[in-house]
């Protein structure tokens, strides 16, 4: 009886997991897509040497995401941990959070009339590694300087 | 010093989609290798029990005895020392002399007083039958047939091969799906009541019911009416009459015709 339950739970999960985690997946997509479009003149460049002239400010901007993974995600992940190969399942994940921690990035340069953002890097964690029955989540912090010119 | 002057973008360019993400359908991925893991699983669970059942056979009797110690405590027997404990071990005993030529078996009975109509045998040699079955059982052949078969499983060294087989099998599960409980819950040392009603296959039963068969055909002229008990069960509605006969043996009318077959081949 307790596997029958189990069991049921199983699928249940993973019915919700798969049919919440595609639909927001699809809205965050359409949301970075046009978000990139707005902020497209808001320069990032991995470059640590700015050439800009007039310079008048300079300052840190960052932007950071948290995204959970869903539990058909992290199945998926699992089962592909037996046999090795690509986690195609946390793939795209990183590619939203990343993205989604530029835009951020972006907007918070545009907040204070920046053009630029020169020196841009990454950094990614986990804050729960998904120890045994938790879902983990992705956090993605992009970081560099922001230049405002006259 | 790079004298070029850098060409400043104007705006970020677009980058094209797909290139970090790939394009294949989830559903897809997930039914390729879950069947793949079910498939390996199978493979294994199939190898493991193999070489299990196989390696069972040689353990000694004596160890398995050893295994079987707190057997005797789990089950409390009512009336240890009654009258029908003694009449069964004696049956038990004159059943075992027809078909252990070396001797080199101990089997013990016991007698449960409680309404279950079933008789089962475990590891060590243990021999336990209910009263519900004795109340069922109205003949002596019926009831030689039952003991007979149960006398056989112990000499097959059936229980030492169906317990390591399971043991193996929730090795793997545990192995698996990452489970520490096994040491805890299923270890050999703990016997639970699941290591009690083990459960053979259908091969070992039909051999079980071959060597009872011989042995009654030593001991009694006409076996009519040995498959009495498969008969009363069929005959009262099968799995939900009785369902703890049918998760120890399987298959009552198979067994009746197998029997009907010995009878009528003398």
């Amino acid at each position: 009886m307790d596997s029958f339950f189990g069991l049921i739970s199983f699928v249940v999960l993973m019915l919700l997991g798969y049919f919440f985690g595609s639909v927001a997946e699809k809205k965050h997509y359409q949301s970075i897509l046009k978000r990139e479009a707005e902020l497209r003149h808001i320069v990032v460049i991995p470059q640590r040497f700015p050439r800009v002239a007039n310079v008048t400010e300079s300052f840190l901007v960052t932007g950071s995401v948290v995204i959970s993974v869903d539990y058909f995600k992290r199945f998926l992940a699992t089962l592909r941990m037996l046999f090795g190969g690509r986690l195609t399942s946390y793939e795209s994940l990183l590619d939203r959070a990343r993205r989604e921690a530029i835009l951020r990035l972006q907007a918070q340069a545009q907040s204070h009339n920046a053009k630029y953002v020169y020196n841009l890097k990454f950094e990614t964690s986990s804050i729960s590694k998904g120890q045994k029955d938790r879902v983990g989540s992705i956090e993605v912090l992009a970081y560099g300087t922001a230049l405002v010119c006259s | 010093m790079n004298e070029r002057p850098e060409l400043l973008p104007n705006e970020n360019p677009v980058i094209p989609e797909g290139i970090n993400v790939s394009s294949h359908h989830p559903l897809r991925e997930l039914g390729l290798l879950t069947a793949g893991a079910i498939g390996l699983f199978i493979v294994l669970s199939v190898v493991v029990w193999s070489i299990l059942t196989f390696g069972a056979r040689y353990i000694p009797m004596s160890w398995e005895t050893r295994l079987s110690q707190s057997i005797e405590n789990l089950l409390e027997t009512d009336l240890p020392d009654s009258q029908i404990q003694i009449d069964l071990q004696s049956r038990l005993d004159r059943i075992v002399q027809q078909i252990d030529e070396q001797n080199t078996f101990q089997l013990t009975a016991h007698y449960i007083d409680s309404d279950v109509v079933n008789a089962f045998a475990t590891l060590g040699g243990h021999v336990f039958v209910f009263s519900g079955l004795l109340d069922v059982i109205e003949t002596d052949v019926g009831l030689d047939m039952v003991l007979a078969h149960e006398a056989a499983h112990v000499l097959n060294r059936d229980p030492i091969q169906a317990a390591a087989g399971t043991v193996g099998l929730q090795l793997l599960m545990a192995l698996v799906t990452g489970n520490g409980d096994f040491a805890q819950t299923s270890g050999l040392m703990n016997m639970g009541s699941n290591m009690l009603l083990l459960s053979y296959s259908r091969e070992q039963e039909r051999a079980a019911d071959e060597r009872a068969l011989e042995a009654l055909k030593a001991l009694y002229e006409d076996l009519t009416g040995a498959d009495e008990l498969f008969v009363f069960i069929q005959n009262s509605e099968g799995e939900r009459a009785f369902p703890e006969f049918f998760s120890s043996h399987p298959n009552p009318s198979a067994r009746i015709a197998n029997i009907q077959k010995a009878i009528n081949s003398d």
